[in-house]
């Protein structure tokens, strides 16, 4: 699951050799604002076939969250 | 897995399979490309080619991903070639990356695709300035989007979608809900930018109305009258273009049907002020509605909009929605710019009926009475219609010319009769050179075609040879075939003119002509037996639509090829001392309609020929002859002494590079760019050709100030 989440933040960055960990953050990457994490959620939900609560999308703060929420989803395909 | 047909999904796990590989254990992941080079299944060679990528072997990659074999659905197939042209980037081959990003966006439908082709388009922006000119860009334009929700993920969508219609679009995304500030406000960045097209995109939100309104024709009143003042400032301050989103009406509603059935439910109002909006921007110059309504209906709207989107971060239509929003919102800017494809080319076999004229014989193929036949006969229906508007048909087709024409004119349920077309070809010779042939005959450019055929190597054959033409995919199902044309929008257009509803007509006399010129003996006696007679105005309202057109495209006898937008027609026919002249054509054939546009400004004792063009369908008849001396007969009763005139080259107008020269101006500078300006003294006594019966009526409006709203 980690390397989809990779591609994601790969594609989304526009960066082939982009590397995450669980604790990456907003503070890690300047490019991560606002508008990125939207990119990321949707582009996410389409990866995982998931869709966020808004609840979640304004908790989920780094890939380790990422990565909690979307191994508790159901629906993983 | 390998067995199975390849999907978006598997395509991905095929990625993730050569990304674990690759990451792990580099040597391993050498190994199993070697072992696949001799597989032939498509996934095969695409771990193979996603694994070269991994490695680091772009150019290996590519060649890779250009050997796959084209996939059965569109959308795998737009996702090879993003794969390929993200390959060719890598390896700074800009031209290939370049054709296989348009074709991708062109058939790809999915977010998350075009998101990608946005990002590729950016990299080659990036690595390769002269995109302009390799790449079939036809024009720059610089829009801005207004409106009340935010537009950073439409925006690199809108751009990568004009891309593939030759457009290079500059965007400038305003603050949400701050639209009307930033068209007022003579120090916001929009005033800097310069829009020469405004979208308006406003939804159902900024209105306001609440579920059952106390005043439904104020309500409706003021939201039209507040949208038409915004059109007005956007023409005045930037004389620039508006396309005016209308309203979805929203399917959630607590009074259900109530809301459309009730005189003040919301939903009749939002229908009313749809109305409202779109009589409006009839008699508004320069104003066009983008049907959203219909839009989000036809791609389902329960899918357009998402609430959580909306509420996190004010992303409205939902992100799914954004390729087929960007594709109509194209086609409409292609229509402002008057790049809208002018002709339908067609193969016949299994696109207008089914079966093989040329082996099941007339009564043989399939077209009419019920099931597949009918599809065909609808499809027919479908074309007809779009000819009686303007577009163009022709025919170009492998077969026995004789065999191709026989259904069109004795199949008991044919729609399209041979009359439909203005070129027919059917011959056994490369399609690339029939469309090339098609083009010359029709005189417009092989960017103004669309090709539509069953057989896929036939549309890979065009889109390899011809990038300019647009191939749509068809899908084997002849029941989809109008959907698949439709999906495109590539005829869009502003409005129906007269020289519209009349096109076919026009061009089938057109070869009316060329029979009578091969039995003329001169030049001269041929145009005297055409009986032409020409009519001149200066312009007029009623004119206006036609008169825009024509400027925004007419390529060939074109000498400035401004692309002045009916605001810049407005400004320079108020300005005092313009001289505006329309002219109409006639002769014994048919009736050409407005087919000459010229506009001269009066530069002290001086006229200036701003803007000089005839179609192309009346050229090689002394025209623009009549054009001069009507121009030198108002230049000399208003005190002109001197006419000035301008060449901008294009790649379209050489034709008449040497016009002035041939009559009588010497030209007096030429630029670095290659504009060159010309004088000449008004002749005393200008006459017109003898061939023609004129009426001239720019004579009589005193400095042509003509009353337009």
């Amino acid at each position: 699951m980690k390397l989809r989440i990779r591609r994601v933040f790969r594609e989304q960055f526009d960066d082939d050799h982009l590397e995450i960990w669980d604790e990456m953050s907003p503070r890690d990457l300047p490019a991560w604002d606002s508008l990125m994490q939207v990119k990321l959620l949707i582009a996410l939900e389409e990866e995982f076939g998931v869709q966020f609560t808004t609840a979640e999308a304004a908790e989920l703060r780094s890939v380790g969250d990422f990565l909690c929420a979307l191994a508790a989803k159901p629906t993983l395909v | 897995m390998f067995k199975q047909r390849l999907d978006e999904r598997g395509l991905r796990a095929l990625d993730d399979i050569a990304d674990a590989l690759a990451s792990s254990d580099r040597a391993l992941a050498d190994k199993v490309e070697s072992a696949l080079a001799v597989e032939n299944l498509a996934a095969a060679k695409w771990l193979r080619a996603a694994l070269f990528e991994q490695l680091g072997l772009h150019g290996e990659a590519a060649r890779e991903f250009e050997a796959i074999p084209r996939a059965q659905s569109a959308e795998v197939d737009a996702a090879r070639l993003t794969a390929l042209s993200r390959a060719c980037l890598a390896t700074g081959d800009w031209k290939k990356a370049a054709r296989a990003l348009r074709d991708s966006t062109r058939m790809g439908t999915s977010y998350r695709l075009l998101a990608t082709n946005a990002r590729l388009l950016m990299r080659l922006e990036r690595g390769y300035k002269p995109l302009l000119a390799e790449c079939a860009i036809r024009r720059m334009c610089r829009l801005a989007l207004l409106g009340d929700a935010t537009f950073d993920l439409l925006a690199p969508i809108l751009r990568v979608t004009a891309f593939a219609s030759g457009i290079d679009l500059v965007v400038h995304c305003g603050s949400y809900g701050q639209h009307a500030q930033e068209i007022l406000d003579p120090a916001s960045p929009l005033q800097s930018f310069r829009p020469e097209i405004v979208l308006l995109a406003t939804g159902w939100r900024s209105l306001g109305l609440p579920e059952e309104s106390r005043d439904s024709d104020a309500a409706v009143t003021q939201a039209v009258l507040e949208l038409q003042a915004l059109w007005r400032q956007c023409r005045e301050r930037f004389g620039a273009f508006v396309i005016q989103h209308n309203f979805e009406v929203q399917e959630a509603t607590p009074y259900g049907r109530l809301s459309a059935m009730l005189p003040n439910g919301r939903a009749r109002l939002l229908q009313r002020i749809n109305l409202g909006i779109a009589e409006a921007a009839a008699i508004e110059p320069g104003v066009a509605v983008l049907d959203v309504e219909q839009i989000a209906g036809a791609f389902g709207k329960r899918r357009w909009e998402r609430p959580a989107e909306w509420h996190t971060a004010r992303q409205y239509p939902a992100a799914v929605a954004l390729p087929e929003l960007a594709r109509h919102q194209v086609a409409l800017v292609r229509a402002v710019l008057g790049l809208s494809s002018k002709a339908l080319v067609l193969d016949l076999d299994g696109v207008l009926w089914g079966g093989v004229v040329g082996e099941d014989g007339v009564a043989g193929i399939l077209l009419g009475g019920s099931g597949p036949g009918e599809a065909y006969r609808e499809f027919q229906r479908y074309v007809k219609t779009l000819g009686e508007r303007g577009v163009l048909l022709a025919v170009c087709s492998k077969n026995n010319e004789g065999d191709a024409r026989a259904p069109f004119l004795s199949h008991p349920e044919r729609v399209l009769r041979l009359d439909d077309f203005a070129a027919f070809v059917a011959n056994w010779e490369q399609k690339d050179e029939n469309l090339r042939r098609i083009a010359t005959d029709l005189h417009i450019g092989l960017d103004s075609l669309v090709f539509l055929d069953d057989n896929p190597i036939e549309r890979d054959w065009i889109r390899r040879r011809m990038p300019e033409v647009e191939v749509p995919e068809l899908p084997t199902e002849p029941a989809e075939f109008l959907h698949a044309l439709d999906r495109g929008r590539y005829f869009e257009a502003l409005a129906l003119t007269a020289e519209d509803r009349g096109r076919s007509g026009s061009v089938r006399t057109n070869a009316a002509r060329d029979t009578l010129r091969e039995t003329s003996g001169t030049l001269e006696e041929y145009l005297c037996g055409l009986e032409m007679e020409i009519d001149l105005r200066p312009f007029e309202e009623a004119d206006l639509p036609r008169i825009v057109q024509l400027i925004q495209k007419t390529n060939q006898f074109n000498l400035t090829a401004r692309r002045h937008t009916v605001a810049e027609v407005h400004r320079l026919a108020d300005t005092a001392g313009t001289y505006t002249q329309a002219l109409r054509l006639r002769d014994r054939f048919g009736d050409s309609g407005l087919v000459g546009v010229l506009i001269a400004v009066r530069l002290g004792d001086a006229l200036l020929v701003d803007t000089w063009l005839l179609s192309c369908r009346v050229l090689g008849r002394r025209v623009p002859e009549a054009n001069f001396a009507a121009l030198c007969q108002y230049a000399a009763a208003t005190g002109c002494h001197l006419l000035l005139g301008e060449y901008h080259p294009t790649p379209r107008n050489a034709l008449v590079a040497e016009f002035f020269g041939q009559i009588g101006f010497a030209c007096i500078e030429t630029s670095p760019t290659g504009v060159r300006r010309y004088r000449r003294e008004v002749p005393d006594a200008a006459v017109f050709p003898e061939c023609f019966a004129v009426q001239d009526r720019t004579q009589l409006a005193p400095a042509s100030r003509v009353e337009l709203r």
